[in-house]
C-alpha cells in the first residue's frame, strides 16, 4: 500500500500538481484525506525522502524536493518501470529481446497513426 | 523490499527448487494462508488421536 | 513519549467451548488498531473485556489509565463503543438520541454533531425503525464521534454497509485520527479495511493472537514463494514456512 501511495505522490509531482520546493500535507492531513493509515503515509514519505523526492525540515514540515527536473525524472523512472515488467513477461514466455524490441517499435507506430 | 532476506528462497535454491517469484502479500491472503494451515493442523492432530 | 491509552496483558477468558488466552496488546495515542481473524476467533470477546462489558479471569487491562472493569465508569467517560449490541430506541428519532446523549455526555459537541449529521446524510427527524442497517450504523458513529472520546471502540463498523457508506465510515475514522492525542481499536473481517487504516494489526485465532505487530512490519515479514521442485520431500522444512498447497508463503524474519 505504501508503495501505491508513494507512486500516486511521484505522479502529483510529475504532473506538477506539487511544485517543486512546496509544502506538502502533514502525515495526518494526507491519512485523512486519503484514508490510508498513518504508519503507511509516514512509511511512503520516509522511502521518497531517501529517493530524495522530499525533504523534511524540522519542525516546518515535508516540502517537494527543489529540484526542478524531477518532473521528468520521475516520469522516466515510472517508464523504466514498466519496460522492466514488459522485458521480465517477455523472457517468461520465450519472447527475444529483438523481437521484444520490434513489437515495441510495431505499437509505438500504431499509436502514432491514431494520433493522426 | 530491501527488508526481505533472501535466506529463505536461497535455502530452497541449495535444496535444488528453483524459486521463481517472491511477492508482497496483502492481510487477505495473510490472513486465508494462516488460518487454512491452523485448521489443517487441527486436522492432523485429530487424525493422530 | 508515547500515550498508552489501552493495554491488555495476560488476559484470559474461557467458555465451555471456547478459551480465549494469552492476550497481550496495545493501543498507543495517535493510532488505529485493527482487530483481524475468523468468525469465532475471539475478537468480539477482546473487545468486551476492553470495554469493561465481560470480566476477564485473569490479566489486567488498563483503559485510559484505569483498571477494568472495576472502574469502567470512570474511564467510560472518554471512550466510546460502537457494536450492534449499543441499543438505539426504535421508535424514537435520530435527533432524540442526539439529544439524549448529549444530556449524558459534558463533552459533547453539538456543532461536530450536526456537520456530521450532513456529512453522514442523515436527518433529524427520522425514526431508527426506518433507517436502513448503514444508516444505523452511521448513527452509532455519530453518537460516539460528536462526543469526542479520546478512545474509539468499533465491533465490525463496517459489516454490512455499502461501498458508499463504507467509505463515509472509513472517512470519519480517519478524521478522528488527525488528533494525535486519540486513538482507534476496531475488528473487522474486511482485511481491505484493516490493512488501509490500521497503524497496528492484531490477528487472533482460535482465541490466541496469531500475530500483534505495526502494519507495516507485519505485511513486511510475509512474502509468497513460487517453487518449481523436482521433488516435493527435498525440500527443507524452514521455520514460518506456511504450504498451502502448491504454494508455500513463508514470514521471512529480519
Amino acid at each position: 500500500m505504501y508503495l501505491q501511495l508513494m507512486e500516486q505522490i511521484r505522479r502529483r509531482i510529475a504532473v506538477g500538481d506539487w511544485q517543486p520546493g512546496q509544502e506538502i500535507p502533514s502525515i495526518r492531513a494526507l491519512a485523512a484525506a486519503t484514508k490510508v493509515s498513518v504508519i503507511t503515509v509516514k512509511r511512503a514519505y520516509l522511502e521518497l525522502e531517501r529517493e530524495g523526492v522530499l525533504v523534511t525540515r524540522q519542525g516546518r514540515g515535508t516540502f517537494v524536493a527543489s529540484n526542478v527536473e524531477l518532473g521528468r525524472d520521475l516520469r522516466r523512472r515510472e517508464l523504466d518501470e514498466h519496460l522492466e515488467a514488459a522485458a521480465r513477461i517477455a523472457r517468461e514466455i520465450g519472447i527475444e529481446t529483438q523481437e521484444l524490441a520490434d513489437r515495441l517499435r510495431e505499437i509505438a507506430e500504431r499509436n502514432e497513426e491514431k494520433a493522426k | 523490499m530491501n527488508r526481505y532476506t533472501p535466506e529463505v528462497a536461497a535455502a530452497y535454491e541449495r535444496a535444488g527448487a528453483k524459486v521463481c517469484d517472491v511477492q508482497r502479500m496483502t492481510l487477505e491472503e495473510i490472513f486465508v494462508a494462516n488460518v487454512m494451515a491452523s485448521r489443517k493442523e487441527r486436522e492432523n492432530e485429530r487424525i493422530d488421536r | 513519549m508515547t500515550d498508552r491509552l489501552l493495554e491488555l496483558e495476560g488476559v484470559r477468558k474461557s467458555y465451555r467451548f471456547f478459551t480465549l488466552r494469552d492476550i497481550d496488546l496495545r493501543l498507543e495515542a495517535g493510532q488505529v488498531m485493527g482487530l483481524v481473524g475468523p468468525n469465532g476467533a475471539g475478537k468480539s470477546t477482546t473487545i468486551r473485556i476492553a470495554m469493561g462489558l465481560t470480566a476477564q479471569e485473569r490479566g489486567s487491562v488498563r483503559l485510559l489509565g484505569r483498571t477494568m472493569p472495576q472502574d469502567q465508569a470512570a474511564a467510560k467517560r472518554d471512550v466510546a463503543f460502537v457494536s450492534d449490541d449499543v441499543g438505539l430506541y426504535s421508535y424514537a428519532t435520530v435527533g432524540w438520541h442526539m439529544r439524549w446523549v448529549a444530556s449524558i455526555f459534558p463533552s459533547w459537541d453539538a456543532r461536530y454533531a450536526e456537520a456530521l449529521t450532513k456529512r453522514l446524510n442523515l436527518h433529524e427527524a427520522q425514526r431508527v425503525k426506518g433507517l436502513s442497517r448503514g444508516e444505523r450504523v452511521k448513527l452509532l458513529l455519530l453518537l460516539a464521534l460528536a462526543r469526542r472520546p479520546r478512545v474509539l471502540v468499533l465491533d465490525e463498523p463496517t459489516a454490512g454497509l455499502d461501498p458508499v457508506a463504507r467509505h463515509e465510515v472509513l472517512a470519519e475514522l480517519m478524521s478522528v485520527i488527525e488528533d494525535e492525542r486519540r486513538g482507534i481499536l476496531f475488528s473487522s473481517h474486511n482485511t481491505q479495511d484493516v490493512e488501509q487504516i490500521s497503524d497496528c494489526i492484531t490477528f487472533i485465532d482460535r482465541g490466541a493472537i496469531v500475530e500483534s505487530s505495526d502494519k507495516e512490519t507485519f505485511l513486511d515479514r510475509w512474502r509468497r514463494l513460487h517453487l518449481v521442485a523436482p521433488t516435493c520431500a527435498a525440500l527443507p522444512a524452514l521455520p514460518g514456512v506456511i504450504d498451502s498447497r502448491a504454494r508455500v508463503s513463508s514470514p521471512s524474519r529480519p
